[in-house]
């Protein structure tokens, strides 16, 4: 009975180390998307009239948005900053969020094939546009309603692998390049973008991009992470050597 | 007694069918409701680890019913009613034969176990596994045999790939292991055997999510370790209270008497009568503490679902215990025990099935109102969203996160939920000067302990200022 009870106790040990809470898979929502999350914060810090807080948060993807939309943007939107013009920040963020959609859209079709990444893709192109959606809705709400429908068809034309087998949908291309025009033109007319060829991708920016997806996660490189993983291996090895000598 | 048993079974079968919950009514409902449709981790639909039996049981149901929802309520009414079997066989161990059947009907009865199996939620499927389960533990202890000794292993896999939080019956396992006295070379033998069999979920999940799935699994895990010891104290009991509160009001007033004082005062005549004769074999009190103990430490309090295993293994062995020696008067109170175990329960599922959850009721009352507003809630967002509302809602834990999504809105009126302002006053930010009710959603409790009551309020800042 003694050893019994030393067994519940290492495997409570193990378990309580991991408690499941309701909120636990809200943590680490792979699918945000940095640029908009920038954003959200800097419109509330313009209103708060702090631009300086504006700048640090811009400061924090000015790399990313330099690297796939070009320095104009930049270059408009820390003029704006410095010049505590706050309308003219939030509108220019607004475009480089555009931008943002069409960039990832455009990777999508490039790596159409590659259910993994195209969905991951897809899912921060949707976060991009959830936070234009306020703008769009307040200006037109059917076409809010209507861009969103075609993120969802978007998806769909992903395909799905299915779950043993079932439930299995094959990919369409055509269908996903027509929701991806459907919604580009939207957004560029809504944002009065004269032009939303982002012209950067190569493949460079693939690469780039897998190296953001590692930091966007938990970092597999960094030994903290591995600890929780560890110590749990290490206490069901202990329960099994204990177990092994007792017997003997 | 047997003939009593066996239409209150067929009843509480018909029922699974004609009451199987149609409504996703909170965030996890929806999480699965929506797999049906996309299998999609990434999506949360259904969110980590990715439920892969429960979900695919509720695709077969699918192609034959229509709202998905429905559908896995069905597979999981379809699984309980297969647990049938294996309490009926364990109930043949432990009382005499023509009891096995009252026995078997009093626990498929049980009120509260009824209504979880008629809900879309992955409870119900793990539940009656877990039947399957003890049985096949019950057995190994008593066989050499190969087949016997595998069965608790694959049947120990097929409950993981349903509910993952099972997982500390897995020390049923090793009791078996421990008592049969195995040698070092089977003991590895069988526990490859056992990993392996965990694998065939795990490589199904993965295969539908790819690379993805590794580093889903590791934020999953990583994120619960920063949570731990962090957010999570703002709201934690007492030990005591904890306790508790488990004990008397999840396990007994909740999962036992489903809230009701007739099924309370019948348990307690029957705990009186039987105090000094229950018995329980060691296997299943090891089963019993251990998850216990599980739902104490890492199991959210707040829905009394969590200790079901519980409620299920401590009756059967209430009713065992009372049925092992039979008078006139016993069986008298066990027959109304059972009669209106059933009444309670099938009404209980048919108010579920029938009455609007509130979250529903929210969705469709705001979707009245004038715009143009924003409605600001914790987990009701994803009901909302699962219903295609056409007016914008957000999910909001901080006030700090409040304050920027609400700068998108400025002309809006802003809503928020009782959530969201309890949330709000437990970061030490005061409400009351912004806050005025607005209206109350109501519907059941036991159905729905975190969601079933929500209260709308708005929000005004200008008041401040004047």
């Amino acid at each position: 009975m003694k050893k019994c009870l030393f067994f519940c106790m290492l495997m409570i040990l193990v378990f309580t180390s991991a408690p499941i809470s309701s909120f636990a898979y809200s943590y680490g929502d792979p699918n945000e998307e940095a640029v908009a999350e920038a954003y959200k914060e800097m419109i509330a810090k313009v209103q708060e009239k702090k631009f300086d807080e504006v700048k640090a948060i811009y400061e924090t993807v000015q790399k990313e948005i330099d690297m796939h939309m070009g320095p104009e943007p930049s270059a408009i939107i820390l003029e704006a900053i410095d010049e505590k013009d706050g309308d003219t920040v939030v509108s220019a963020m607004q475009k480089v969020l555009v931008l943002n959609v069409a960039r990832r859209l455009e990777n999508v079709e490039k790596n159409f094939d590659n259910y993994d990444t195209s969905k991951r893709l897809l899912a921060k192109a949707f976060a991009t546009y959830k936070a234009l959606s306020p703008i769009v809705q307040q200006k037109d709400a059917e076409l809010d309603e209507k861009l969103k429908q075609q993120f969802d068809i978007a998806l769909q034309s992903l395909g799905n692998p299915g779950l043993f087998g079932v439930g299995k949908k094959e990919s369409n291309i055509d269908q996903f390049k027509e929701s991806k025009r459907t919604i580009l033109e939207a957004l560029q007319d809504q944002f009065e973008l004269e032009n939303i060829e982002t012209g950067h991708f190569t493949e460079e920016d693939l690469d780039r991009l897998a190296a953001a997806k590692k930091k966007e996660w938990t970092d597999l490189s960094d030994v903290k992470n591995w600890i929780p993983i560890i110590a749990i291996v290490m206490v069901i090895v202990a329960v099994v050597v204990y177990a092994v000598r007792k017997r003997k | 007694m047997r003939f009593v048993s066996i239409i209150v079974l067929v009843a509480i079968w018909m029922s699974y069918f004609v009451y199987a919950s149609p409504f996703a009514a909170t965030w996890d409902e929806v999480d699965f409701a929506l797999a049906l449709e996309r299998y999609d981790l990434l999506a949360m639909q259904p969110h980590f680890p990715g439920y892969p039996y429960f979900i695919f049981g509720g695709m077969l149901v699918h192609s034959f019913v229509d709202n998905p929802a429905k559908a896995l309520a069905i597979w999981n009414g379809l699984l309980m009613i297969s647990a049938t079997i294996p309490i009926y066989l364990l109930a043949k161990v432990f009382v005499e034969k023509k009891y096995a059947w009252a026995v078997t009907a009093l626990v498929q009865s049980l009120s509260y176990v009824m209504l979880i199996v008629s809900q879309p939620m992955s409870e119900g499927s793990a539940l009656a596994v877990l039947w399957w389960y003890v049985w096949s533990l019950q057995r190994a202890l008593h066989s050499d045999r190969v087949d016997v000794q595998l069965l608790p292993l694959w049947l120990f896999s097929v409950m993981l790939g349903i509910r993952l939080s099972y997982i500390p019956f897995g020390i049923g396992i090793l009791y078996v292991w421990w008592k049969r006295a195995y040698r070092f070379k089977k003991l590895l033998l069988y526990s490859l055997i056992a990993v392996a069999f965990q694998f065939i979920w795990i490589v199904a999940v993965a295969a539908t999510e790819g690379e993805g799935l590794w580093q889903l699994a590791l934020s999953f895990t990583a994120g619960h370790f920063t949570k731990w010891g962090g957010a999570i104290s703002t709201d934690e009991l007492p030990f005591w209270k904890r306790i508790r509160i488990l004990i008397f009001y999840n396990i007994i007033w909740t999962g036992m008497a489903k809230q009701s004082i007739w099924l309370f005062s019948c348990f307690v005549a029957l705990l009186a009568m039987t105090w000094k004769r229950i018995t329980m074999p060691s296997l299943y009190r090891l089963l019993l503490l251990t998850y216990f103990l599980w739902a104490l430490f890492a199991q959210n309090i707040e829905k009394p679902r969590h200790i079901l295993p519980i409620v299920v293994i401590v009756s059967f062995f209430l009713f065992v215990s009372a049925l092992q020696s039979s008078s006139r008067f016993r069986l008298t109170v066990m027959l109304i025990l059972l009669l209106s175990q059933t009444i309670i329960g099938t009404q209980g599922v048919k108010q579920q099935a029938t009455q609007l959850p509130a979250t529903y009721q929210l969705a469709y009352d705001f979707e009245q109102k004038e715009k143009p507003f924003i409605l600001f809630t914790w987990e009701e967002t994803r009901v909302l969203e699962y219903l295609r509302v056409s007016f914008p809602h957000a999910r909001v834990f901080s006030f700090h996160v409040f304050q920027r999504e609400k700068a998108a809105f400025p002309h809006a009126k802003v809503y928020v939920t009782d959530h969201v302002v309890k949330g709000f006053q437990a970061q030490g930010v005061d409400v009351r000067p912004y806050i005025r009710p607005v209206r109350m959603y109501e519907s059941s409790l036991v159905s729905d302990p975190v969601y079933g009551r929500i209260t709308v309020y708005e929000w005004r800042e200008e008041e401040k200022r004047e």
